[in-house]
């Protein structure tokens, strides 16, 4: 299932590049399909409409707090599929376009009470400062508060997109739902650690107040991070975001991917 | 547009630079983690660097109508760190050598003070103390994708949502006057909250209520009984910071005299004045040269013995008369 994957993929940007036009012309390619696709001519009508990326989840006998550990080694028999990723557009024109998007993998494994999916990338620089969490009633302990060290460094994050409301039709819109099809995003903060957000479009999202489970490693310049979601039925499309800290991305700046589809 | 704002004004004649407002807001609104080095009031020199230095040169607001943010977020060395003293070591573990900060000073928010500038071989300086200037047009709100930020209908105060802000610093680039500021501890910006909380017991600001030069008229700038709406809409004897910003702040400002220059005798405080005109309209526009030149007639008309409603609403030396805090009832009318 892996080469299918692959043209979808490829088939993916094309179809993205050409709906968003010229605010891609800039963004550097980094992964050898992002390159395929460059090269792809347009002109030529596709086949047929490409159809969603396709992550096939493998079934895991056990509880997902076990297989959370990105260091199991289940995960080394799981089959990854890439997450080809997009920049997203600047925010002002008198800013800088900063960052090329990383390679990713994603992995899928089905356990007895809950789906995990595990999401690789490369990030040469691991943006996770160390702030502790602020004391009871953010008073410091004794006379002393804790500091703030820095002012403008930002934080390392990802986070998994699931519709609230699977449709056969239709995916929600991938700018954070729409109304009338809400999302949920598992949301990872390498400071503030794994929330559970809900939006319906942009500048929609807001805090839900539940948490999720979340592992993560970094090592060798890569991250991986275990999303542990409820137990996801066949079909269900998932979508991506990758932030890096050390090109000041937040919220809106980021990198994402299409939907893909957990099978 | 809110249904009301309020607004404050400083009398910069009478600020001595004694730093008790920032420190009367330090107390009661940021000595919490991560605020250390966060003053939502200040006193700054001027002319001088700023706080965060350099604030003043490096954009923000808006320019016909479209956000100017600036490139990045001030780092921390622009603010200054806050420092620690070693008391423990020194006082009390019986170690040697001087109590020291824990780290080298290099910056802080009243570093070069009263430092000033040089005119024609004369020292001049000022003081300006600063705090959200509660826009009517906030870039802040603007910039924020969150709508985590948002201006109060009924008194027009700008507030953060700490529940809803991210703290993606968008607010921070967008502010002219840099006056919003990032927690890294709880990775939140957060800002001055014009006292919210004490105006709604009928109690003034603590930087205003605190300060000794009695500098400070607090109220509602629609309300005609207020000394703020007497001092900013009836005598026009304030203005505001960088107006060319584009936000419409609500702090306003009545410019400074400073003393005659040495050796003047004879000539009246603007025909030879120790500040240079041009600094004034820097910060304040071009409308501080008739404001000086009004404010300049009334000074005049006291030292000669007649009356000026301005100059006995500037002295403030009541509460009553530098403060009108709002009551419920006025504030729910339209």
């Amino acid at each position: 299932m892996v080469k299918p994957f692959v043209i979808c993929g490829a088939m993916g940007i094309v179809i993205l590049g050409a709906a968003t036009g010229i605010a891609w012309k800039n963004h550097q390619q980094s992964t050898a399909a992002q390159a395929q696709a460059a090269s792809y001519k347009v002109a030529a009508k596709p086949a047929a409409q490409p159809s969603a990326m396709i992550v096939n989840g493998v079934d895991y006998e056990g509880q997902s707090s076990a297989i959370a550990d990105p260091a199991h080694p289940a995960w080394k028999s799981t089959p990854a599929v890439p997450v080809l990723l997009n920049l997203t557009p600047r925010i002002y024109e008198t800013d800088e376009i900063a960052g090329a998007p990383p390679d990713a993998i994603i992995r899928c494994v089905r356990a007895s009470d809950g789906t995990v999916l595990l999401l690789t990338w490369n990030d040469p620089t691991k943006d996770q400062p160390v702030t502790r969490q602020p004391s009871p009633a953010g008073q410091g302990a004794g006379v002393r508060v804790q500091h703030t060290q820095m002012t403008n460094r930002f934080v390392d994050s990802a986070a998994v997109m699931v519709p609230v409301e699977r449709k056969p039709d239709a995916n929600p819109c991938l700018q954070m739902g729409e109304a009338g099809a809400p999302v949920e995003i598992y949301f990872w903060h390498s400071v503030k650690g794994p929330e559970v957000m809900k939006a319906s479009g942009r500048g929609t999202t807001g805090r839900t107040g539940k948490k999720f489970v979340a592992k993560t490693a970094y090592a060798d310049g890569s991250w991986q991070v275990s999303f542990v979601l409820p137990n996801l039925p066949k079909g269900t499309p998932v979508a991506f975001a990758i932030w890096d800290g050390s090109v000041k991305q937040r919220g809106g700046l980021k990198y994402y991917s299409l939907w893909h589809s957990l099978q | 547009m809110p249904k009301h704002q309020y607004a404050m004004v400083f009398d910069l004649n009478k600020c001595l630079g004694c730093h008790t407002c920032s420190i009367a807001c330090k107390k009661l609104w940021t000595d919490g983690d991560g605020m250390d080095y966060m003053y939502w009031n200040n006193v700054e020199t001027r002319p001088g660097q700023g706080y965060p230095r350099y604030w003043d040169r490096n954009g923000g607001g808006f320019k016909n109508g479209t956000l100017q943010p600036t490139p990045d977020v001030p780092p921390i060395e622009d603010y200054g760190y806050a420092f620690e003293y070693n008391y423990d070591d020194r006082l009390f573990k019986g170690k040697e050598g001087p109590v020291l900060p824990h780290k080298d000073p290099k910056n802080a928010s009243n570093w070069d003070e009263d430092s000033g500038s040089l005119d024609r071989g004369e020292n001049y300086y000022f003081y300006l103390p600063r705090i959200c200037n509660h826009c009517t047009h906030p870039a802040c709100v603007a910039a924020c994708p969150r709508q985590a930020i948002y201006k109060r209908e009924e008194d027009g105060i700008v507030l953060i949502d700490q529940n809803r802000c991210e703290g993606y610093r968008f607010c921070v680039r967008a502010c002219p006057y840099k006056k919003l500021y990032f927690n890294e501890v709880t990775q939140k910006a957060q800002k001055c909250i014009f006292c919210y909380p004490r105006l709604e017991k009928g109690e003034v600001n603590a930087c205003a209520k605190q300060c000794p030069g009695r500098i400070r008229f607090v109220g509602l700038l629609d309300d005609p009984d207020s000394p703020v709406h007497k001092i900013v809409v009836n005598h026009k004897a304030a203005l505001p910071l960088f107006p060319e910003k584009g936000t419409q702040p609500n702090v306003y400002y009545v410019p400074p005299f400073n003393p005659p220059r040495r050796g003047n005798y004879g000539k009246d405080i603007l025909s030879d004045p120790r500040i240079p005109m041009d600094y004034l309209v820097y910060l304040f526009g071009e409308e501080v040269v008739p404001l000086m030149q009004r404010l300049g007639r009334e000074l005049e008309r006291v030292q000669n013995g007649g009356k000026s409603e301005l100059m006995q609403l500037l002295i403030g030396r009541d509460a009553a008369t530098r403060f009108k805090v709002a009551t419920p009832e006025q504030l729910a009318r339209k």
